[in-house]
């Protein structure tokens, strides 16, 4: 158990409580180091922590987490596994291209976040997530959350978008999403139209129908898939919008 | 299952207790100890009624296993009250009519104390995002909003 704002939640609803629990408050894994171009957070670094990072898209990611007493609770690691609509945290991560160290006794293995999320979130009953890796990659970052109110609130949807650049021509580009998939998930085809290309009204409407199309979205007590699906086009669109309207940035 | 034993400090006093494992905080303080400043809202983490501060950070306590809290020192309501009177963020949460039923107030009163230890002149959007995470069903939280501002102004 890492922060416990999931598991207690179970808890307290009912769940056993298991034969054995680990908690990992005392582990040492809460430090960041650098590694070879990319930046290594301990999978318990909290989510306060990261609300000053210097990477805006983290900094406003981790803030869009709960109120101030779950952030200093909540850990960067246990956000990976938390259930949609949360993890907002984790979408950025994705968009990122953000990796895991999954630890056991004998070795440290790497897994793309995305494929974390492709596999299922599984881990191996022997292995623990002990690190996330950033790649310290110049890029052109947006985020958003939109709820229901104002402050804290689960996601209607989450957005976060990162674009690098080749000129003033897209060469990379990433479109994660949180509350529309079991998971955060990417519209892959929707980052493949801005690929190669720049900015333009008519691009940026394009990939939002996209998005909006492709994206399956959840249904549950916070909102419809449908709105979602709607939700999630016009907040990409918005971003985008966002980007094409700022200068200097590249 | 096998009982546990956990000491940390509650304010000043060293405080030991047996329980069964992750036992929350909350439950610690309310039912084992008499403590029952933080309240009992949604088990969630998302009402805030259950703040407490453990080593002066803000902490939702339902969530939080009391085995977590071991060598630490927790703060609650009852923690800081002087032993007459009031403090300086219960006057002003009086002074301006911040309670109702005053079911949230403690959460509040708790997250008070840690946003002002942290910087004692914040402004509004400081408060506001600082009181986020605690729920008021009663006043609207303009009130709210006017005893943490006298509060810190009180301060200076």
């Amino acid at each position: 158990m890492a922060g416990g704002t999931i598991v207690m939640n179970l808890i307290n609803e009912g769940l056993p409580v298991p034969e054995v629990v680990i908690g990992l408050k005392r582990a040492g894994l809460a430090t960041e180091e650098s590694d070879n171009g990319s930046r290594v957070i301990g999978a318990m670094t909290t989510l306060s922590t990261l609300t000053g990072d210097s990477d805006p898209l983290i900094s406003q990611a981790a803030r869009a987490c709960g109120g101030w007493a779950i952030r200093n609770m909540a850990t960067i690691g246990g956000n990976l596994f938390a259930p949609t609509p949360s993890g907002d945290l984790s979408v950025a991560l994705l968009a990122l291209d953000s990796s895991l160290r999954i630890s056991s006794q004998d070795e440290t293995r790497v897994l793309s976040l995305a494929d974390f999320y492709a596999s299922g979130r599984v881990t191996g009953d022997h292995e623990l997530v002990t690190a996330i890796a950033i790649p310290d990659v110049r890029r052109t970052t947006r985020f958003v959350k939109y709820g229901r109110k104002a402050g804290p609130t689960p996601s209607v949807v989450t957005v976060a978008v990162s674009l690098a650049w080749e000129g003033a021509t897209i060469e990379t580009a990433r479109i994660a999403v949180g509350a529309m998939a079991p998971h955060p998930t990417r519209a892959e085809r929707a980052e493949g139209l801005l690929v190669g290309n720049r900015l333009s009204s008519d691009l940026i409407d394009e990939v939002g129908a996209v998005v909006g199309s492709d994206l399956a979205g959840t249904t549950d007590a916070v909102a419809s898939a449908w709105y979602r699906k709607k939700m999630a086009a016009l907040h990409v669109r918005r971003l985008l919008q966002d980007i094409e309207r700022g200068d200097g940035e590249r | 299952m096998t009982k546990t034993t956990v000491t940390f400090m509650l304010g000043d006093r060293e405080t030991e207790v047996l329980v069964e494992p992750l036992t929350t905080l909350q439950s610690v303080l309310r039912d084992h100890i008499g403590h029952t400043g933080a309240k009992d809202g949604c088990r969630q983490g998302g009402c805030g009624s259950c703040t407490v501060l453990v080593d002066g950070e803000p902490h939702v306590s339902c969530l939080l296993p009391v085995e977590d809290v071991a060598g630490r020192r927790v703060d609650t309501v009852e923690t800081q009250t002087p032993v007459e009177g009031l403090n300086r963020i219960q006057q002003a949460f009086l002074e301006h009519n911040a309670m109702q039923c005053g079911y949230c107030t403690p959460g509040f009163i708790m997250v008070t104390t840690a946003l002002l230890d942290r910087d004692p002149s914040p402004d509004r959007d400081e408060i506001i995002e600082a009181i986020g995470g605690n729920v008021c069903r009663c006043t609207g939280y303009q009130p709210i909003l006017a005893a943490i501002e006298a509060a810190a102004g009180a301060g200076r």
